[in-house]
């Protein structure tokens, strides 16, 4: 077995809570993780010993799904959002249960409706807690971009949670 | 509020300002009340954002789903976690070189940002461990007993200030001091050594380890703080008399 596939064993968990953490459908999520595997696997010899596996394969999952973006994107008016997994869920709720999803899925929306370039970058610093040199590798952008992105995406939901929730 | 103050905010609460640059962001937000507000705002949207987005449970890979993804060679699966921990330790002893603060570490202590996904709930800044967004917020805002997955413990003055411990489910404990508006970790133990030494450390419903308490003892002026005396330093932002 190869150093890049034991090294893969050890960073699927982390990979796996990445792909998660993007994308917030479970199956989606599932499906990005395994289309990064197999494309890293395809990719074996694009990657250099001694540097970070995780990142270089966080790299990957990135440009898969913002090529799955694009793809959905076009067919938006065709196909029909995905429910996220806690509307599909049929267990017992209190109300106050029940406000607390609401107000948790109204913020979600209002992150998936930011710019996909702010989106992410919030995902991988504030969800996954990445440091932001980490991120902007991630993301092929300069630290400075990523914090830009990041203030400027994190100032539109401060706007919005002050102008109200649900 | 300009972009580049929402962006000397988000560093700022992200842990990536560095040590001058964040005295100097501090001693503005203190002059500033506008300032100090925009930078709550943001607290609050990272809280917001936590609570909205609850960290997924790690997935475990067994056998079978190693040879689905097409790694098949089970056997190395379980050579992994020595070699993985041994790479975490050798992390480790070089993390532990930062002398500052080493020295008031106990046994089996670990520090900085390890790996990405397990912890978040504190950086390394200048040789000094900080608290970051959830573990600020229970240090900053929750009494004394309360919390999941992080719990708080007791409260005391110390030389330098006023200082919390804290325990995190299945993960760490350590011991917070607010330092301006943040609280920086001068202990922090791994969950190897999260024993209880003994009944006297079962504190408001939960188990503290030994090393913690030791710390605590080393560190304390006076008697642990009164949940009364709590509540008035957080109205007053911690600001110690």
């Amino acid at each position: 077995m190869s150093d890049l596939r034991r090294q893969l064993i050890a960073v699927l968990p982390r990979l796996h809570r990445l792909a998660g953490v993007i994308v917030r459908n479970r199956q989606d999520g599932d499906d990005l993780f395994q289309k990064t595997i197999a494309r890293v696997l395809e990719r074996e010899d694009g990657w250099e010993p001694g540097s970070r596996l995780d990142l270089w394969a966080a790299r990957i999952m990135k440009n898969i799904w913002l090529d799955e973006v694009r793809m959905r994107n076009r067919w938006a008016r065709l196909v029909e959002p995905m429910p996220e997994d806690d509307l599909l869920s049929d267990e017992g709720a209190t109300a106050s249960d029940l406000e607390r999803s609401t107000e948790n899925r109204w913020l979600r929306e209002q992150v998936e409706a930011l710019p996909e370039e702010q989106r992410l970058a919030i995902k991988l610093v504030v969800l996954n807690e990445l440091s932001y040199s980490e991120a902007a590798e991630i993301l092929e952008i300069p630290e400075g971009t990523l914090t830009s992105r990041l203030a400027r995406g994190r100032a539109a939901l401060s706007r919005q949670i002050m102008e109200g929730r649900p | 509020m300009t972009d580049r103050i929402h962006e000397e905010i988000v560093a700022y609460l992200d842990g990536e300002m560095t040590g001058a640059a964040r005295l100097a962001f501090e001693t503005r937000m203190a002059g500033d009340p506008g300032l100090a507000q925009a930078a709550d705002d943001h607290r609050d949207v990272l809280t917001q954002l936590h609570i909205a987005y609850p960290v997924p449970a790690e997935k475990r890979f067994d056998a079978a789903e190693l040879e689905k993804l097409g790694l098949r060679d089970q056997g190395v699966v379980t050579q992994l976690a020595p070699k993985r921990e041994a790479r975490q330790r050798r992390r480790i002893s070089v993390s532990l070189w930062c002398g500052a603060i080493a020295a008031s570490l106990v046994g089996g202590l670990i520090i900085g940002r390890m790996d990405w996904w397990e912890q978040g709930l504190v950086v390394q800044q200048h040789g000094q461990l900080v608290a970051t967004s959830r573990l600020d917020k229970a240090l900053t805002e929750w009494a004394d007993g309360v919390g999941s997955p992080i719990h708080i413990g007791l409260s005391f003055r110390s030389a330098k200030g006023v200082c919390r411990t804290f325990r995190i489910d299945g993960g760490y404990a350590g011991i917070g001091c607010r330092d301006g508006n943040g609280w920086t970790i001068p202990m922090l133990a791994n969950p190897s050594s999260l024993v209880p030494a003994s009944p006297d450390f079962r504190l408001a419903g939960s188990d503290f380890p030994a090393s913690v308490m030791n710390e605590v003892d080393a560190r304390i002026v006076g008697e642990p703080l009164t949940q009364r005396e709590v509540e008035d330093l957080r109205r007053q932002a911690w600001r110690s008399q």
